[in-house]
């Protein structure tokens, strides 16, 4: 029989399977005796540590619920090298989208050569659109990965973007955002448990270790939007009327110490930090209504003046002679006028602003022990606490330190010698509305936990530094001098109380010669305020050197914008006043 | 009285098929399961499925001596299918001819066309029975498979080239020809292969380099790497159906079509994959008991040329599997996903179980 054809279909046969027990043969060296080792390794393929996708941070509103800063949803792109097959038209197809060089991207998607086969992954951009995204996913390359993450939106431009502030990479930035990281931040897990090839964990695992993400807090701002927008715009045009090389305007309530609006120039777009960050331009982040100090000039004076009375050491009748010329600590103090004003009291160092009169209140009248306990009441040389990062302390000169000179204490009382931020300013004459009380100024609302709970910040007494008489005497005298000056500092049916000042720029061993800071500080309506307003105007260099007073460039701003906030605030005039 | 010839349609033949499809339709659904693009493969398949198992009765309801007489036509038919492929084919890999797109469905005319040859060569090679073929049959059937191969090649697709080969080799061995002539064609093999070597395509070079030297391409490397992963994970009683890490977190690509065995392995594990391969064994087992009672020579030569085109295609699929030899794309028969190659299998069943309706008569 082993003739013919069907020895030869018997051949067939037993080559075919002598063929499959040759594949049985590699079955058993794969399957049974390499078992182990590929068990180990599916194991460490699988078990891989993962991150799950990045909650969503806490959006930022306004007051009145307004959006300020939300999320935009973008993606990181990623490429397992290892699997690229054609590195240079990869490349070529990838470049205009990710918008970096061919060449760039082609050396980053060579794998190393040492490390063939093993799973090699490599970042190629961060934040693509989400356009971008859907164009890269249309490639239909499986080596590419795209992990949605977001990005923040800052739906106002611009505005508020020091108070906003901007968190980088690193979790380092400025303003409220970074200072409200941990609760701005959702959580943000990485695990280690099986994971799919594109590194992303499994349903079941994420739900079996309870692990699910939770979005990061919102912030309801005491922010008014319409009133921010409103006193940037105000802040813009004054700048440029005057030529001045920057500005602050404050807009907060002295009853509770909200803050409404608060905006300062020169300004930044949070949006576009790395671009300033790469231009060199990092000190525009700094808020410069709380982190840059300034010599605030005669403005304090309606401080040293509550001081004075509340200590005890001078009544409302109290009087001195001005003779136009103090020398005290090695100094020569003179009024701004170099003139002589002969016999006056309280309401004529405020009214005439005279630098005289308030260096004899806290030379002669006080003295260091008293006059430097107040200011410290008053919150000066410490951080007022606002909800921003790098809120600066100012910088008082006391008896103690090293280099204490006397001349200190003379020149303190009219605001020079002594650094404080427009923050600390503001907070300090908010006590003189606010029938003595200090309130915690604050930016934050309302905190909206991601579990629904929300919990509002609620109007928070820090301090008396003086007591309510005398913060009525006070004020009084500051709404008297306002009313002398009504052509300029009108406004119908609110009675103002303020104080201007001008102040000269210190710089290394003296003053800046012609350059001022020029601003005003006040509150309305008197006697029951509710709003306060400080308006700083750096350097109005682009005017007459007789016209950068304090009185000429910072009161009307004051006053268009005091005349604006008690309206959108919904301050209702007092109908005796507009009678008048 | 006259029989009717279903009496001998092979009942068991088309039942193991049909069990091998089952097993296939069921892993394409474990190995698609989560992929919503792929999420409809296994229906697909369900349905091209039934259509092979109603096309395998009417092919099997034409007399292979009817289709015998048209062999000229039929090679005719061969060339024309696999030129048109070559005018009009497309591929999804830039520069290759090798799909047709019919309404929706692709098709790879090279496996419909190599049904036409097996025919045409089975009636050349059987024409002298029961005299065996002589030189003039074997040159004329060496030239005309090795035309058709060669438009296959252009495609460019070798695998499939080697496909026809080996099933003209199966067929002129089985058909009893003098064993000199292919002695002296492995000669002349031996002598040429430089030159074909020089001829291939690169990416055909490059799989061969990859083959010796897996390190060589990081794509192709981690293909291989992550199907022996699959296939030893697996172990002997697997990870359990629908269950296989490397598969279902899509370690392993291509895991529904190309690498389908690696899935069986893993999930199904050593005792599934044997028992699986059992039941190609008893396939091949009803193959040769039709082609040993065939009618005529034509008849045996058609059933032993559709064998080699179904084992072909599975060594080569399982080798690619285990890494014996280049990855090649050929799928596996019954099981691997792709629609037309299941349908053309069934066909040519139907034309086995047209010869063993029409066997020799073993009635006295």
């Amino acid at each position: 029989m082993l003739r013919g054809p069907d020895v030869r279909l018997r051949l067939i046969t037993v080559l075919l399977i002598a063929t499959l027990l040759l594949i049985v043969g590699q079955l058993v060296r794969l399957q049974v005796l390499g078992h182990a080792q590929h068990h180990t390794e599916t194991e460490a393929l699988v078990h891989r540590q993962y991150a799950l996708p990045e909650p969503p941070w806490g959006i930022i509103l306004d007051r009145n619920g307004n959006l300020l800063v939300g999320n935009l949803p973008v993606y990181n792109v990623g490429a397992e090298v290892n699997l690229v097959t054609d590195t240079v038209m990869s490349a070529m197809t990838l470049a205009p989208l990710l918008n970096r060089p061919a060449k760039d991207l082609q050396e980053v998607l060579t794998p190393p050569i040492t490390d063939a086969g093993t799973s090699v992954w490599r970042p190629l951009a961060n934040e693509v659109s989400e356009e971008t995204a859907a164009k890269i996913r249309e490639l239909g390359w499986f080596w590419i990965t795209l992990t949605p993450t977001w990005q923040r939106f800052y739906a106002e431009g611009a505005l508020a973007s020091h108070t906003l502030g901007f968190v980088n990479k690193e979790g380092l930035g400025y303003g409220l955002q970074a200072f409200q990281l941990r609760f701005l931040r959702g959580n943000n897990l990485s695990q280690t448990g099986p994971v799919s090839v594109q590194s992303s964990p499994l349903a079941d695992e994420v739900v079996a270790k309870d692990i699910l993400p939770y979005p990061g807090t919102d912030l309801r701002l005491t922010l008014d939007r319409t009133i921010q927008a409103y006193i940037e715009g105000e802040l813009d045009i004054a700048l440029q009327e005057y030529g001045a090389s920057g500005g602050t305007i404050l807009v907060l309530n002295p009853r509770t110490g909200e803050i409404l609006a608060i905006a300062s120039r020169p300004n930044y777009e949070p949006y576009r930090y790395p671009d300033h960050a790469a231009a060199g331009e990092e000190a525009l982040f700094l808020d410069p209504a709380a982190s840059v100090p300034y010599e605030p000039g005669s403005v304090f004076k309606v401080l040293t003046l509550a001081a004075a009375l509340d200590s005890g050491r001078a009544t409302t009748d109290w009087s001195y002679y001005d003779n136009g010329k103090l020398e005290y600590g090695g100094i020569k103090v003179y009024n701004a006028s170099r003139g002589a004003y002969g016999q006056q009291n309280l309401f004529g160092i405020i009214s005439e602003s005279l630098n005289v009169g308030a260096s004899v209140l806290s030379t002669q009248v006080m003295g260091a022990e008293v006059f430097y306990q107040y200011l410290r009441a008053f919150g000066f040389g410490q951080t007022t606490g606002i909800e921003v990062v790098g809120e600066s302390s100012g910088l008082v000169h006391l008896p103690s330190d090293w280099n204490w000179s006397d001349s200190y204490l003379a020149t303190n009382a009219f605001g020079q010698g002594i650094a404080v931020t427009p923050l600390q300013l503001a907070a300090a004459v908010s006590a003189i509305a606010n029938d003595g009380v200090m309130m915690q100024p604050h930016i934050i609302a309302e905190r909206r936990h991601s579990d629904g709970r929300s919990v509002a910040v609620l109007p928070k007494p820090i301090s008396q530094p003086i007591s309510a008489e005398t913060a009525h005497a006070v004020a009084e005298i500051m709404a008297q001098s306002v009313d002398k000056k009504s052509d300029s500092l009108e406004i119908p049916g609110y009675r103002l109380a303020g104080k201007s000042g001008t102040a000269q720029i210190p710089t290394t061993g003296g003053y800046e010669p012609d350059s001022v800071i020029a601003s005003f500080i006040g509150f309305a309506p008197w006697p029951d305020p509710q709003v306060l307003i400080l308006v700083k105007i750096d350097r109005p260099d682009g005017i007459p050197l007789a016209q950068r007073w304090g009185e000429y460039t910072a009161v009307p701003v004051f006053r268009r914008v005091m005349e604006r906030v008690v309206v959108l605030m919904g301050v209702p005039p007092n109908e005796t006043l507009t009678r008048q | 009285m006259r029989r009717s010839p279903w009496q001998y349609f092979d009942w068991g033949l088309l039942f193991i098929a049909v069990v091998l499809t089952g097993i296939g339709l069921a892993m394409i659904y474990s190995a698609t399961r989560g992929a919503t693009d792929l999420a409809d493969t296994w229906r697909r398949q369900a349905i091209y499925a039934a259509a092979g198992v109603i096309a395998s009765f009417l092919v099997a309801f034409v007399n292979y001596r009817l289709l015998e007489s048209l062999q000229w036509p039929l090679y005719l038919l061969t060339l024309a299918t696999l030129a048109l492929t070559l005018l009009v084919g497309s591929s999804e890999i830039g520069d290759v001819r090798r799909f047709i797109y019919v309404g929706g469905m692709s098709i790879q005319p090279a496996f419909p066309a190599l049904i036409l040859l097996i025919i045409s060569q089975a009636s050349l090679l059987g024409r002298n029975a029961p005299t065996p073929p002589g030189l003039p049959e074997f040159i004329a059937s060496l030239g005309m498979t090795g035309l058709a191969a060669l438009l296959v090649f252009r495609q460019p697709n070798l695998s499939t080239a080697t496909l026809y080969m080996a099933t003209w080799l199966a067929m002129v061995y089985a058909s009893d020809m003098k064993l000199v002539y292919l002695e002296s064609l492995g000669g002349i093999g031996l002598i040429a292969a430089p030159i074909v070597w020089d001829n291939m395509r690169g990416y055909m070079r490059n799989r061969i380099y990859n083959f010796l030297d897996p390190t060589r391409d990081a794509g192709a490397y981690y293909n291989i790497q992550q199907a022996l992963i699959s296939i030893g994970s697996g172990g002997l009683m697997g990870k359990g159906f629908a269950i296989g890490t490397q598969s279902q977190l899509h370690f392993l690509r291509v895991r529904h079509t190309d690498f389908i065995f690696s899935v069986i392995c893993e999930e199904l594990g050593f005792s599934g994959a044997v028992l699986i391969l059992l039941i190609y064994v008893a396939l091949l087992w009803r193959l040769l008991r039709i082609a040993g009672n065939a009618g005529d020579k034509t008849g045996q030569l058609i059933v032993i040329g559709v064998a080699t085109y179904i084992f072909y295609q599975l060594l080569v699929n399982l080798g690619m599997n285990l890494s014996v030899i280049p990855v090649a794309g050929l799928p596996m028969p019954f099981i691997s996903s792709g629609g037309s190659s299941l349908l053309f299998t069934f066909v040519g069943l139907g034309l086995v179980e047209s010869v063993a309706m029409r066997q020799k008569r073993l009635e006295f």
